[in-house]
């Protein structure tokens, strides 16, 4: 007897397929599970910084993603760790802070087995709210 | 008879029946990523992935002593390699979806 699981094909194609491709969910394929989905909106400090925290529950480092609306307003959400260069109509006033310390340790935005950190600098002379929303799956992200 | 069928999964406190998708933890109605890599790989290089086009692919660096991960992707990817860049060990995955 042959092995056995579970699989459902997209419409139109023969649940005999060997293409990958061709299957909404199929047991033999590894697939990445969503643990945890959010957003937020953060006020960044004019000329300065501010640091968004989320703690995802998990036991380990998982994998991530987080996309952030950049210029406030625009509707374009960018992923991850961004610095458009200016000028840019949708870069705003506003990067992710993406440093390393002498070590090679990311400092400002990063996943440990607690958190995922990230650090937004507003290079503006006033206050900007942005909006950003991140994807934690349940999977090693190291 | 039903028009159509499948299978799906609620999240726990959801009514499978009559949720929206969102409060699904799986539906036969939207496609899954389906992994075809994962691995880790340290400093400059490939990794074939063995597909005829350009998948989708998460790529994270690892730098220093503390057991943090940075969204440096310091990859790209074609329809024959993951092509990896920099000193830094690399996190990945590939999976089977066609990005392109």
């Amino acid at each position: 007897m042959g092995d056995y699981g579970i699989k459902v094909t997209n419409p139109g194609y023969d649940i005999s397929s060997t293409e990958p491709r061709d299957y909404i969910i199929n047991s033999a394929y590894g697939t990445v599970k969503n643990a945890l989905t959010g957003s937020g909106t953060v006020t960044v400090p004019a000329s300065s910084s501010v640091t968004v925290t989320i703690a995802h529950g998990l036991s380990f480092i998982p994998l991530c993603l987080f996309y952030t609306e950049l210029s406030s307003g625009s509707g374009k959400y960018f992923l991850g760790a961004v610095r458009l260069t200016t000028p840019d109509a949708d870069a705003g006033n506003i990067y992710v802070n993406n440093s390393l310390d002498g070590d090679g340790n990311p400092i400002n935005t990063y996943v440990d087995a607690t958190n995922l950190v990230i650090s937004y600098r507003n290079v503006a002379g006033s206050d900007e709210d942005i909006d950003y929303f991140y994807v934690i799956f349940g999977d090693s992200g190291s | 008879m039903a028009d159509d069928y499948g299978i799906k999964i609620s999240k726990e406190g959801y009514d499978v029946k009559t949720t929206s998708v969102e409060n699904l933890i799986m539906t036969s109605v939207y496609n899954l990523l389906k992994t075809k890599l994962v691995g880790t790989y340290d400093g400059v290089g490939t990794v074939a992935h063995g597909l005829s086009y350009t998948p989708i692919y998460i790529s994270r660096t690892k730098g220093g002593t503390l057991e943090r991960m940075s969204f440096n992707s310091n990859a790209s990817i074609d329809s024959t390699n993951l092509n990896l860049e920099g000193l830094l060990i690399k996190k990945y995955y590939i999976f089977y979806q066609q990005a392109i």
